[in-house]
Protein backbone atom coordinates (compact mmCIF):
# COMPACT_ATOMS: atom_id res chain seq x y z
CA UNK A 1 0.00 0.00 0.00
CA UNK A 2 1.43 3.79 -0.84
CA UNK A 3 -0.01 6.37 1.84
CA UNK A 4 1.30 8.90 -0.64
CA UNK A 5 -0.77 7.58 -3.25
CA UNK A 6 -3.83 7.22 -0.62
CA UNK A 7 -3.84 11.07 0.64
CA UNK A 8 -4.10 12.07 -3.42
CA UNK A 9 -6.74 9.68 -3.82
CA UNK A 10 -8.51 11.04 -0.68
CA UNK A 11 -7.96 14.71 -1.91
CA UNK A 12 -9.46 13.56 -5.71
CA UNK A 13 -12.41 12.23 -3.49
CA UNK A 14 -13.25 15.10 -1.37
CA UNK A 15 -13.37 17.55 -4.76
CA UNK A 16 -15.56 15.15 -6.20
CA UNK A 17 -17.88 15.44 -2.51
CA UNK A 18 -17.88 19.72 -2.95
CA UNK A 19 -17.96 19.65 -6.53
CA UNK A 20 -20.76 17.09 -7.20
CA UNK A 21 -22.95 19.33 -3.98
CA UNK A 22 -22.49 22.41 -5.41
CA UNK A 23 -23.83 20.60 -8.29
CA UNK A 24 -26.94 19.43 -6.97
CA UNK A 25 -27.60 22.55 -5.65
CA UNK A 26 -27.14 24.21 -8.73
CA UNK A 27 -29.51 21.76 -10.45
CA UNK A 28 -32.03 23.00 -8.03
CA UNK A 29 -32.07 25.99 -7.31
CA UNK A 30 -34.01 27.85 -10.10
CA UNK A 31 -37.71 26.86 -10.82
CA UNK A 32 -37.33 25.84 -14.71
CA UNK A 33 -39.11 28.96 -15.95
CA UNK A 34 -37.01 30.80 -14.36
CA UNK A 35 -34.77 32.67 -17.54
CA UNK A 36 -31.35 32.12 -15.19
CA UNK A 37 -32.47 27.84 -14.81
CA UNK A 38 -30.64 27.01 -17.97
CA UNK A 39 -27.04 28.71 -17.24
CA UNK A 40 -27.43 27.58 -13.45
CA UNK A 41 -27.65 23.87 -15.07
CA UNK A 42 -24.92 24.49 -16.90
CA UNK A 43 -22.69 25.42 -14.04
CA UNK A 44 -23.85 22.67 -12.53
CA UNK A 45 -22.77 20.09 -15.14
CA UNK A 46 -19.22 22.07 -15.15
CA UNK A 47 -18.84 20.86 -11.79
CA UNK A 48 -20.64 17.59 -12.43
CA UNK A 49 -18.74 16.22 -14.81
CA UNK A 50 -15.59 17.73 -13.25
CA UNK A 51 -16.45 15.69 -10.10
CA UNK A 52 -16.69 12.31 -12.46
CA UNK A 53 -13.77 12.93 -13.84
CA UNK A 54 -12.15 13.10 -10.52
CA UNK A 55 -14.43 10.06 -8.73
CA UNK A 56 -12.59 8.03 -11.58
CA UNK A 57 -8.89 9.28 -10.87
CA UNK A 58 -9.90 8.94 -7.08
CA UNK A 59 -10.81 5.20 -7.75
CA UNK A 60 -8.03 4.72 -9.92
CA UNK A 61 -5.51 6.05 -7.00
CA UNK A 62 -7.07 3.78 -4.34
CA UNK A 63 -6.39 0.63 -7.34
CA UNK A 64 -3.46 1.69 -8.26
CA UNK A 65 -1.97 2.00 -4.40
CA UNK A 66 -3.14 -1.16 -3.28
CA UNK A 67 -2.82 -3.18 -6.09
CA UNK A 68 -0.73 -0.88 -8.75
CA UNK A 69 -1.81 -0.38 -12.46
CA UNK A 70 -4.01 -2.84 -14.34
CA UNK A 71 -5.77 -2.91 -17.29
CA UNK A 72 -9.10 -2.59 -15.15
CA UNK A 73 -7.78 0.46 -13.52
CA UNK A 74 -6.61 2.03 -16.46
CA UNK A 75 -9.94 1.92 -17.87
CA UNK A 76 -10.95 4.38 -15.06
CA UNK A 77 -7.78 6.74 -16.21
CA UNK A 78 -9.74 6.65 -19.38
CA UNK A 79 -13.00 7.56 -18.13
CA UNK A 80 -11.47 10.37 -15.86
CA UNK A 81 -10.21 11.70 -18.90
CA UNK A 82 -12.91 11.59 -20.84
CA UNK A 83 -15.28 13.32 -18.44
CA UNK A 84 -12.63 15.73 -18.65
CA UNK A 85 -12.40 16.69 -22.10
CA UNK A 86 -16.46 17.44 -21.91
CA UNK A 87 -16.37 20.38 -19.13
CA UNK A 88 -15.45 23.05 -21.61
CA UNK A 89 -18.97 22.43 -23.27
CA UNK A 90 -21.11 23.57 -20.35
CA UNK A 91 -18.83 26.49 -19.53
CA UNK A 92 -19.52 27.71 -22.75
CA UNK A 93 -23.11 27.80 -22.77
CA UNK A 94 -22.76 29.35 -18.70
CA UNK A 95 -20.55 32.03 -20.34
CA UNK A 96 -22.14 33.02 -23.73
CA UNK A 97 -25.82 32.26 -21.99
CA UNK A 98 -24.78 35.17 -19.84
CA UNK A 99 -23.10 37.68 -21.77
CA UNK A 100 -25.32 37.63 -24.93
CA UNK A 101 -28.27 36.16 -23.81
CA UNK A 102 -29.78 33.92 -26.86
CA UNK A 103 -29.79 30.36 -26.39
CA UNK A 104 -29.66 29.36 -30.11
CA UNK A 105 -25.92 30.99 -30.04
CA UNK A 106 -25.17 29.41 -26.27
CA UNK A 107 -25.99 26.07 -27.79
CA UNK A 108 -23.97 26.29 -30.93
CA UNK A 109 -20.90 27.12 -28.86
CA UNK A 110 -21.57 24.84 -26.35
CA UNK A 111 -21.68 21.73 -29.38
CA UNK A 112 -18.85 23.31 -30.96
CA UNK A 113 -16.60 22.50 -27.57
CA UNK A 114 -18.48 19.13 -26.87
CA UNK A 115 -17.21 18.35 -30.48
CA UNK A 116 -13.70 18.81 -29.68
CA UNK A 117 -14.25 17.00 -26.90
CA UNK A 118 -15.78 14.10 -28.49
CA UNK A 119 -12.23 14.34 -31.26
CA UNK A 120 -10.30 14.12 -27.61
CA UNK A 121 -12.01 11.03 -26.39
CA UNK A 122 -11.80 9.48 -29.65
CA UNK A 123 -7.98 10.36 -29.96
CA UNK A 124 -7.83 9.42 -26.37
CA UNK A 125 -8.70 5.29 -27.00
CA UNK A 126 -7.09 5.51 -30.39
CA UNK A 127 -2.98 6.62 -28.89
CA UNK A 128 -3.92 5.84 -25.30
CA UNK A 129 -2.71 6.86 -21.82
CA UNK A 130 0.67 5.44 -20.96
CA UNK A 131 0.97 4.60 -17.48
CA UNK A 132 4.51 4.11 -16.44
CA UNK A 133 5.31 4.27 -12.74
CA UNK A 134 3.77 4.59 -9.48
CA UNK A 135 5.13 7.68 -7.79
CA UNK A 136 5.02 8.56 -4.03
CA UNK A 137 1.81 10.56 -4.21
CA UNK A 138 0.69 10.11 -7.99
CA UNK A 139 0.54 7.60 -10.76
CA UNK A 140 2.92 8.68 -13.65
CA UNK A 141 1.09 8.64 -17.02
CA UNK A 142 2.09 10.02 -20.26
CA UNK A 143 -0.22 11.72 -22.72
CA UNK A 144 0.15 11.69 -26.61
CA UNK A 145 1.24 14.97 -27.56
CA UNK A 146 -1.85 15.66 -29.96
CA UNK A 147 -4.16 15.33 -27.19
CA UNK A 148 -2.19 17.23 -24.93
CA UNK A 149 -2.33 19.95 -28.02
CA UNK A 150 -6.13 19.62 -28.57
CA UNK A 151 -6.95 20.20 -24.28
CA UNK A 152 -4.90 23.14 -24.63
CA UNK A 153 -5.74 25.01 -27.80
CA UNK A 154 -9.28 23.06 -27.67
CA UNK A 155 -10.68 23.61 -24.01
CA UNK A 156 -8.10 25.45 -21.86
CA UNK A 157 -7.49 28.84 -23.82
CA UNK A 158 -11.24 29.58 -25.42
CA UNK A 159 -12.33 28.84 -21.78
CA UNK A 160 -9.89 31.15 -20.17
CA UNK A 161 -10.58 33.61 -22.67
CA UNK A 162 -14.40 32.91 -21.87
CA UNK A 163 -13.58 33.47 -17.69
CA UNK A 164 -11.70 36.61 -18.69
CA UNK A 165 -14.79 38.07 -20.59
CA UNK A 166 -16.90 38.51 -17.31
CA UNK A 167 -14.18 40.03 -15.74
CA UNK A 168 -15.44 43.85 -16.32
CA UNK A 169 -18.09 43.06 -14.50
CA UNK A 170 -16.32 42.99 -11.66
CA UNK A 171 -15.15 46.69 -11.69
CA UNK A 172 -19.02 47.93 -11.60
CA UNK A 173 -19.61 50.71 -9.62
CA UNK A 174 -23.66 49.87 -9.89
CA UNK A 175 -23.68 46.79 -8.60
CA UNK A 176 -23.94 45.41 -4.93
CA UNK A 177 -20.84 43.55 -3.22
CA UNK A 178 -22.80 40.57 -2.71
CA UNK A 179 -23.53 40.41 -6.71
CA UNK A 180 -19.45 41.13 -7.58
CA UNK A 181 -18.45 38.52 -4.51
CA UNK A 182 -20.18 35.71 -6.40
CA UNK A 183 -19.35 37.07 -9.53
CA UNK A 184 -15.61 36.79 -8.38
CA UNK A 185 -15.59 33.95 -6.68
CA UNK A 186 -17.57 32.08 -9.81
CA UNK A 187 -14.34 33.42 -11.77
CA UNK A 188 -11.62 32.56 -9.39
CA UNK A 189 -12.95 28.90 -8.93
CA UNK A 190 -13.33 28.40 -12.99
CA UNK A 191 -9.61 29.75 -13.23
CA UNK A 192 -8.07 27.52 -10.68
CA UNK A 193 -10.51 24.73 -11.73
CA UNK A 194 -8.92 25.14 -15.52
CA UNK A 195 -5.79 26.07 -14.25
CA UNK A 196 -4.61 22.99 -12.32
CA UNK A 197 -6.71 21.08 -14.48
CA UNK A 198 -4.24 21.66 -17.29
CA UNK A 199 -0.84 21.29 -15.23
CA UNK A 200 -2.44 17.78 -13.64
CA UNK A 201 -2.85 16.73 -17.37
CA UNK A 202 0.45 17.84 -18.37
CA UNK A 203 1.76 15.53 -15.76
CA UNK A 204 4.10 17.86 -13.62
CA UNK A 205 5.97 15.96 -10.91
CA UNK A 206 4.47 13.67 -8.47
CA UNK A 207 3.74 15.67 -5.33
CA UNK A 208 2.99 18.85 -7.24
CA UNK A 209 0.25 16.65 -8.95
CA UNK A 210 -0.78 16.42 -5.38
CA UNK A 211 -0.75 20.07 -5.06
CA UNK A 212 -2.37 20.48 -8.54
CA UNK A 213 -5.31 18.83 -6.74
CA UNK A 214 -5.18 20.64 -3.73
CA UNK A 215 -6.02 24.00 -5.78
CA UNK A 216 -8.53 22.18 -7.28
CA UNK A 217 -10.00 21.52 -4.11
CA UNK A 218 -9.88 24.86 -3.50
CA UNK A 219 -11.52 25.98 -6.61
CA UNK A 220 -14.27 24.19 -5.63
CA UNK A 221 -14.90 25.17 -2.42
CA UNK A 222 -14.35 28.34 -3.71
CA UNK A 223 -17.18 27.93 -5.83
CA UNK A 224 -19.70 26.51 -3.28
CA UNK A 225 -19.02 29.46 -1.02
CA UNK A 226 -19.66 31.93 -3.73
CA UNK A 227 -23.06 30.70 -4.55
CA UNK A 228 -23.86 29.52 -1.27
CA UNK A 229 -22.38 31.98 0.82
CA UNK A 230 -22.53 31.48 4.97
CA UNK A 231 -25.06 34.08 6.87
CA UNK A 232 -21.54 35.79 8.35
CA UNK A 233 -20.28 36.80 4.66
CA UNK A 234 -23.88 37.70 3.62
CA UNK A 235 -24.01 40.32 6.33
CA UNK A 236 -20.85 41.56 6.06
CA UNK A 237 -21.08 42.27 2.47
CA UNK A 238 -24.62 44.05 2.93
CA UNK A 239 -22.84 46.31 5.52
CA UNK A 240 -24.67 47.47 8.69
CA UNK A 241 -27.30 49.68 6.67
CA UNK A 242 -29.49 46.80 6.64
CA UNK A 243 -30.63 48.62 9.63
CA UNK A 244 -32.68 50.61 7.30
CA UNK A 245 -35.76 49.50 5.59
CA UNK A 246 -34.61 48.30 2.45
CA UNK A 247 -36.13 49.78 -1.08
CA UNK A 248 -37.79 47.45 -3.40
CA UNK A 249 -35.78 48.12 -6.16
CA UNK A 250 -36.66 44.50 -7.83
CA UNK A 251 -34.77 42.97 -10.04
CA UNK A 252 -32.24 45.70 -9.21
CA UNK A 253 -31.76 43.92 -5.65
CA UNK A 254 -29.73 40.91 -4.85
CA UNK A 255 -31.79 37.40 -4.89
CA UNK A 256 -29.99 35.23 -2.33
CA UNK B 1 -38.31 56.19 -37.99
CA UNK B 2 -36.50 56.36 -41.14
CA UNK B 3 -34.34 59.11 -39.46
CA UNK B 4 -33.42 57.87 -36.00
CA UNK B 5 -35.73 59.18 -34.00
CA UNK B 6 -37.69 56.82 -32.17
CA UNK B 7 -40.92 58.12 -29.96
CA UNK B 8 -41.41 55.08 -28.15
CA UNK B 9 -37.39 54.46 -27.87
CA UNK B 10 -37.65 58.14 -26.53
CA UNK B 11 -40.61 57.49 -24.10
CA UNK B 12 -38.79 54.42 -22.63
CA UNK B 13 -35.44 56.34 -22.15
CA UNK B 14 -37.23 59.29 -20.47
CA UNK B 15 -39.04 56.68 -18.33
CA UNK B 16 -35.92 55.51 -17.41
CA UNK B 17 -34.52 58.75 -15.84
CA UNK B 18 -37.98 59.47 -14.46
CA UNK B 19 -37.37 56.80 -12.66
CA UNK B 20 -34.10 58.16 -11.16
CA UNK B 21 -35.60 61.33 -9.71
CA UNK B 22 -34.87 62.82 -12.74
CA UNK B 23 -38.05 64.48 -14.12
CA UNK B 24 -36.73 67.43 -16.16
CA UNK B 25 -34.34 67.65 -19.19
CA UNK B 26 -33.31 63.57 -19.97
CA UNK B 27 -36.37 62.21 -17.97
CA UNK B 28 -39.09 64.55 -20.37
CA UNK B 29 -39.58 62.95 -23.24
CA UNK B 30 -41.37 65.99 -24.79
CA UNK B 31 -37.80 67.76 -24.11
CA UNK B 32 -35.86 65.03 -25.68
CA UNK B 33 -38.10 64.62 -28.61
CA UNK B 34 -37.49 68.49 -29.29
CA UNK B 35 -34.25 68.78 -29.16
CA UNK B 36 -34.00 65.57 -31.22
CA UNK B 37 -35.94 67.03 -33.92
CA UNK B 38 -34.11 70.51 -34.26
CA UNK B 39 -31.09 69.07 -33.97
CA UNK B 40 -31.70 66.93 -36.85
CA UNK B 41 -32.41 69.39 -39.15
CA UNK B 42 -28.94 71.19 -37.56
CA UNK B 43 -27.73 74.50 -36.21
CA UNK B 44 -29.37 77.38 -38.03
CA UNK B 45 -31.32 75.77 -40.33
CA UNK B 46 -35.71 75.87 -40.35
CA UNK B 47 -37.71 73.51 -38.47
CA UNK B 48 -41.33 73.75 -38.23
CA UNK B 49 -43.56 73.39 -35.35
CA UNK B 50 -45.45 71.08 -37.16
CA UNK B 51 -42.34 68.22 -38.11
CA UNK B 52 -42.00 68.59 -34.47
CA UNK B 53 -45.30 67.18 -33.81
CA UNK B 54 -44.80 64.55 -36.10
CA UNK B 55 -42.98 62.56 -33.57
CA UNK B 56 -44.73 64.57 -30.29
CA UNK B 57 -48.41 63.79 -31.19
CA UNK B 58 -47.87 59.79 -30.21
CA UNK B 59 -46.48 60.85 -26.72
CA UNK B 60 -48.45 64.56 -25.57
CA UNK B 61 -50.77 66.73 -27.00
CA UNK B 62 -49.94 69.77 -29.06
CA UNK B 63 -50.21 72.65 -25.81
CA UNK B 64 -47.98 70.51 -24.12
CA UNK B 65 -45.53 70.98 -26.74
CA UNK B 66 -46.33 74.69 -27.70
CA UNK B 67 -45.77 75.78 -23.93
CA UNK B 68 -42.52 73.82 -23.85
CA UNK B 69 -41.16 75.75 -26.96
CA UNK B 70 -41.96 78.90 -25.06
CA UNK B 71 -41.12 78.42 -21.74
CA UNK B 72 -38.11 76.36 -21.82
CA UNK B 73 -36.58 75.92 -25.65
CA UNK B 74 -37.03 79.81 -26.12
CA UNK B 75 -36.24 80.94 -23.09
CA UNK B 76 -33.33 79.58 -22.00
CA UNK B 77 -32.07 80.44 -25.74
CA UNK B 78 -32.04 77.04 -27.41
CA UNK B 79 -34.04 78.02 -30.74
CA UNK B 80 -34.83 80.82 -31.85
CA UNK B 81 -38.31 82.15 -33.19
CA UNK B 82 -38.25 83.46 -36.29
CA UNK B 83 -42.12 83.29 -37.97
CA UNK B 84 -45.01 81.89 -36.66
CA UNK B 85 -44.11 77.98 -35.95
CA UNK B 86 -40.83 78.15 -36.89
CA UNK B 87 -37.58 77.65 -35.57
CA UNK B 88 -33.92 77.61 -35.37
CA UNK B 89 -31.62 75.09 -33.67
CA UNK B 90 -29.22 77.64 -31.53
CA UNK B 91 -25.24 75.96 -30.95
CA UNK B 92 -26.60 76.15 -27.11
CA UNK B 93 -29.76 73.66 -28.48
CA UNK B 94 -27.07 71.85 -30.45
CA UNK B 95 -25.00 70.98 -27.06
CA UNK B 96 -28.65 70.23 -25.08
CA UNK B 97 -29.27 68.07 -28.06
CA UNK B 98 -26.11 66.27 -27.84
CA UNK B 99 -26.32 66.00 -24.38
CA UNK B 100 -30.01 63.90 -25.48
CA UNK B 101 -28.30 61.81 -27.28
CA UNK B 102 -25.46 60.84 -24.73
CA UNK B 103 -28.09 59.96 -22.14
CA UNK B 104 -29.87 57.76 -24.80
CA UNK B 105 -26.09 56.07 -25.29
CA UNK B 106 -25.70 55.76 -21.04
CA UNK B 107 -29.35 54.19 -20.93
CA UNK B 108 -28.18 51.78 -23.90
CA UNK B 109 -25.31 50.76 -21.84
CA UNK B 110 -26.84 50.24 -18.12
CA UNK B 111 -29.93 48.41 -19.76
CA UNK B 112 -27.79 45.85 -21.62
CA UNK B 113 -24.96 45.44 -18.49
CA UNK B 114 -27.64 44.93 -16.52
CA UNK B 115 -29.80 42.43 -18.43
CA UNK B 116 -26.28 40.10 -18.10
CA UNK B 117 -26.22 40.79 -14.56
CA UNK B 118 -29.48 39.62 -14.21
CA UNK B 119 -28.48 36.56 -15.86
CA UNK B 120 -25.99 35.26 -13.79
CA UNK B 121 -27.35 32.77 -11.80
Amino acid sequence: MIEGVLVHALVCLEVVLVSHLLAMKMFTKYNHTDERYLISISFGLFWFLLGLSYLCIGLYLIIAAYHGTSQISSTLLYWGFSSLALITAPLAFFIIQILIGDKRVSLAASCSFMMVGLIFIFLLFRYGVDVADIGSWSVDFKMHTLLLLIFIYGSYIPAIAMIMALIPFVALKTISNLRKYKITMSLISLSLAYDFTLLGVMNIGDFERLLFDVMILIGALIAYLGYFPPDGIVEWLRGPDTLVEPVDFGKWDDDI
Amino acid sequence: MTDGIDPEWELEVAEFYRSLGITQGPGDVQYRLIALVLAKNGVGRLTRFSEIREYTDRVTDKGNIGSKMKTVFQLQGLVKRIGRGEYVLTEKGAIAAEFIKKTSKYYSEVKLTQKIIERFP
